[in-house]
């Protein structure tokens, strides 16, 4: 595959936090590629490393964080040319360089409306302050393109309500601004962490759908982070399945639900609630619980938890094998296919 | 928002009156009479009648009541009475009072920018050195009593080097007024802003800290605008809310309670006047002087509701 085709291409990426003068990995030789206009749900358990792994992207993490990569490259593609950014080689977490992408190139849409607005300034100003940045534009004309931009949010009453505060929203709404938020540069690559786990249930799908729409009427690509499987069946065009801290199962949806294979995401969809279950019937856990990153022992992680470990598993590092093509799994039970980096 | 301001404000006026109220009525309690500072204890004796006249005539005999709403009105006319020792309270208060208000103004003007500016720096680069610095420094200034460090300048500053005068607040020779009270002023203000700045650094810092940690300072990095707009911007106006509380409500401290300060600075302010009238029993000086630092408290109570409104439409709209 080349640049064109793909968007966002991560290779061997490590983050870690120091705590107590101690180093906790929590992300461990992740990598995983994006391509262009389609979708890529990051699933896995709260703590698995979703969230640290797209914030280690963004350089969003506090100053106890250690990021190393060998390839964080993302390909702009402007007008037919393709430029190559190498995120890995930028110092300064907020420097002149990453700032210059946020915002027209990359942008997040966040987990909690609730608290990602800023409570002192009115929607509309919060929205246009991006785009006020990026193209210096007047604050008339930005707000027109503000207001253009809630419309098509589907945000009622824009012209009153692009002066109110962010209190007088309601959740959904509030992600709608958050959206927006992240919308108004016209990015090409939208990282939503769990943008719907705040909200209920139908506002979910009102959100899920109005980011799909994006999707497929502007050709954008997604980054979604989530921990709910229906939402990713609905939405993936390919799914990365973490545990702690490392990929374990990637592939196309396809590949991943119709084909699981990592005996961690045969687990993780056997544990869905499905509407109607029957008397009796008890819905199926993974027993044990997520071990504690700090202290680390070599091995398979979910080796403690998994029906089909053996001894070898117990041992080493564990790679990752292509079982078909863009099929990586994590698991000794496939080492008769070859070994892939990832 | 206009309402808003009217309605605190006239909330002051029945807060007032309640206040004279209570200190008018508590201070009658105590049981001295004005009459024993007036005559000296042999005119008592000799003359009883005629001390009964003056008793009369001065609506002393009258009910506690009506005494009350006479000395009300008074004061509503600008007539604050008389202390025990004869002279117009009014003037008093009026020679006494800026004195106190330069010596709080200077050290809240210089304790605020230095403080709030420090601990800022300290949250913005956290266990930095400015941090570290800062963090010793303001338990230090925390820890140290007041006097102390007025004590310790003066024995440094007056005594050793001979920079600054000890105390007062004016000499009687000075010919440039300007330096003359620049000169008086520097320590005392330098006391009471080492104070100051301890509090107000950590507060400042640890409310910064709490603010830069929240989601939407992300939610502005994420729109790729420049650091300093992300912390003055986004945080700082966030974080300056309990900051001006603490700021604004240190006033009423510095009026009335730089009691220590004054004295041992012996400033002719107003705390030192209040200290001094009640030890001498003088009531109605401590009366004019409690309702004023009470009336003080009031107004910082209500430019702690005005900046509030003004810092954050929740409180705003909400009204």
């Amino acid at each position: 595959m080349n640049n064109q085709e793909i968007i966002l291409d991560v290779k061997n990426l490590n983050t870690s936090f120091i705590s107590d003068r101690k180093q906790v990995d929590i992300v461990k030789s992740v990598s995983f590629q994006v391509k262009r206009g389609t979708t890529l749900s990051v699933v896995g358990e709260s703590g698995c490393g979703k969230s640290v792994t797209m914030n280690s992207i963004m350089r969003f993490l506090g100053s106890n964080a250690r990021v190393s990569a060998d390839n964080i490259q993302y390909n702009a593609l402007r007008d037919g040319e393709i430029t190559e950014y190498h995120l890995e080689t930028y110092k300064k977490s907020n420097g002149p360089e990453m700032r210059a992408l946020r915002g027209p190139d990359m942008s997040m849409v966040f987990q909690d409306p609730m608290s990602s607005l800023n409570p002192v300034y009115k929607v509309g100003d919060q929205v246009a302050e991006g785009l006020i940045q990026h193209t210096g534009m007047g604050k008339k004309e930005a707000r027109e393109k503000v207001l253009e931009l809630f419309r098509k949010l589907g945000i009622p009453d824009p012209e009153s309500r692009i002066d109110c505060y962010p209190h007088q929203f309601s959740g959904g709404m509030k992600q709608r601004v958050v959206i927006a938020i992240a919308m108004i540069c016209n990015p090409e690559l939208i990282i939503c962490d769990e943008p719907t786990t705040a909200l209920d249930v139908t506002i979910q799908a009102q959100i899920m759908e109005l980011l799909k729409d994006l999707q497929v009427n502007e050709g954008k690509s997604i980054v979604l982070i989530t921990h709910n499987m229906g939402l990713v069946a609905e939405m993936a065009d390919e799914v990365c399945v973490m545990y702690m801290g490392r990929v374990v199962e990637f592939g196309s949806l396809e590949d991943v639900f119709d084909h699981t294979s990592h005996p961690y995401t045969k687990a993780l969809l056997r544990s869905v609630p499905v509407l109607g279950l029957a008397d009796g019937q008890i819905l199926e856990t993974i027993p044990g619980i997520t071990p504690n990153p700090a202290d680390i022992k070599g091995g398979c992680d979910f080796a403690d938890r998994c029906p089909d470990c053996t001894e070898r598993c117990r041992q080493g590092v564990i790679p990752a094998f292509e079982i078909a093509k863009g099929h990586r799994v994590r698991c000794l039970k496939y080492d008769s296919f070859p070994e892939v980096n990832g | 928002m206009l309402k808003f301001i009217l309605k605190k404000l006239l909330m002051i006026i029945p807060m007032l009156l309640l206040i004279s109220m209570i200190v008018f009525f508590g201070l009658q309690m105590t049981g001295v009479d004005p009459i024993n500072f007036m005559v000296s204890p042999e005119t008592l004796s000799a003359n009883a009648n005629n001390v009964e006249a003056l008793r009369e005539s001065l609506g002393l005999n009258d009910p506690l009541i009506v005494q009350y709403f006479h000395w009300l009105g008074n004061c509503l006319h600008g007539d604050f009475g008389y202390s025990f020792d004869g002279s117009a309270i009014a003037s008093i208060i009026a020679v006494r009072m800026p004195y106190t208000f330069e010596l709080a103004g200077y050290s809240l003007v210089l304790s605020a920018i230095i403080g709030i500016g420090i601990g800022i720096i300290s949250a913005i680069r956290q266990n930095g050195i400015i941090d570290y610095v800062g963090r010793v420094l303001a338990v230090l200034g925390q820890a140290i009593p007041q006097f102390l460090v007025g004590i310790i300048l003066i024995q440094f500053f007056s005594i050793k080097l001979g920079l600054f005068p000890s105390g007062n607040r004016v000499s009687p020779e000075a010919t440039n007024t300007f330096v003359d009270a620049f000169v008086h002023l520097f320590l005392p203000v330098l006391t009471l802003t080492i104070g100051m700045v301890a509090v107000l650094m950590r507060y400042a810092r640890n409310t910064m800290l709490d603010v830069l940690n929240s989601d939407y300072i992300k939610t502005a990095r994420s729109k790729g605008i420049p650091e300093w707009k992300v912390y003055l911007k986004h945080g700082f106006r966030n974080a300056m809310k309990p900051v001006l509380v603490i700021l604004v409500f240190r006033i009423p401290m510095l009026v009335g309670g730089s009691v220590v300060i004054e004295s041992v600075f012996s400033y002719p302010g107003i705390g030192l006047t209040m200290t001094n009238a009640i030890t001498s029993g003088d009531y109605p000086v401590v009366l004019v002087t409690t309702l004023i630092i009470a009336a003080v408290m009031l107004i910082c109570s209500f430019m702690v509701d005005v900046f509030n409104a003004l810092l954050d439409p929740r409180v705003r709209l909400g009204e």
